[in-house]
């Protein structure tokens, strides 16, 4: 358990040579949003921004990595200095228009193409995302992706397709129906199930709202939360 | 040569409540963590566009 102040992690660092990156998750807040119940426990995230893998450390595989690194940038924003300074600060911003016009502007030695082709596949992937999660019929996914998409990658072609993706939604009764489900089952999902009859009570509230919506996402999201949840009881 | 396109990132904090999890297909939501150390990044925000793993660990 690791209450420790700055003193006792660094000392664990030096001792253990650690040369990785480290920052501290104050109050557990991302800990807690991934669910981590025991450590080590890992959690990979690929270049949209998007959970690509979780889990022990030890189960990590080459083709997570492969997977989620297609389409990263060559280097880190923070390494982005001179003429791709103007990229970087668009990207920060999200403002995906600015980012492409000023990546091509740079030349073969600022790795322009490079560069380009990666913000360009920064845009692909999020459209790619949004139309993944309308696909599978995750709405509230897709409507939150959508509208900041619309913002993120506003002046770009890319950003009619957002557009038209929330529209639809708007549009379509059951999508705005199961939306209620999903937001229904996020609040199951932030309770506290520390006791055991806030676990039973989180099931049964979570097979009530599966069977308001069979055959929908909200099904399979349920599903999968009674799975995790039946796993904490599994756990004692 | 090029240069690696994922960074590890350990993040230390105390294990969280029972909580149910996002799974694989979420987005990450905006990480607040504080005082990152052996990196020029000064805020999660910094990683964006690279692939990050992220490791949870604690000592005792």
């Amino acid at each position: 358990m690791t209450d420790e102040g700055a003193s006792e992690t660094e000392k664990f660092v030096e001792e253990t040579s650690m040369r990785y990156a480290y920052a501290y998750d104050k109050g557990g807040k991302l800990a807690r949003y991934f669910g981590v119940r025991g450590i080590p426990h890992s959690v990979l995230i690929d270049a949209s921004g998007t959970v690509a893998w979780a889990g022990h450390p030890g189960s990590l595989e080459d083709r997570h990595i492969l997977a989620a690194t297609a389409g990263a940038l060559p280097k880190p924003l923070w390494e982005w200095n001179g003429a791709a300074k103007a990229v970087k600060t668009a990207l920060l911003k999200r403002d995906f228009k600015t980012a492409l016009a000023q990546a091509e502007k740079l030349g073969e030695g600022d790795n322009g193409p490079e560069i380009l082709a990666a913000v360009q596949g920064m845009v692909k992937a999020r459209v790619e995302t949004l139309k993944a999660a309308q696909a599978k019929g995750d709405y509230l996914a897709a409507q939150t992706t959508a509208a900041a998409l619309v913002k993120e990658l506003a002046g770009l072609p890319e950003a009619a397709e957002a557009s038209a993706i929330a529209a639809a939604i708007k549009a379509d009764p059951k999508a705005l129906e199961v939306i209620k489900g999903q937001q229904k089952l996020a609040k199951i999902r932030g309770r506290d199930l520390t006791k055991r009859k806030d676990r039973v009570e989180a099931i049964a509230d979570l097979r009530k709202l599966r069977g308001e919506y069979l055959s929908t996402y909200v099904e399979v999201e349920a599903d999968a939360l009674i799975a995790q949840i039946n796993a904490m009881q599994d756990d004692g | 040569m090029r240069a690696k396109t994922w960074i590890p990132a350990l993040v230390l904090g105390l294990l969280a409540t029972p909580a149910l999890a996002q799974g694989v297909g979420s987005k990450v939501p905006a990480v607040e963590l504080a005082d990152f150390t052996q990196t020029p990044a000064k805020s999660f925000e910094d990683f964006q566009g690279r692939a990050v793993l992220i490791e949870f660990f604690a000592f005792w």
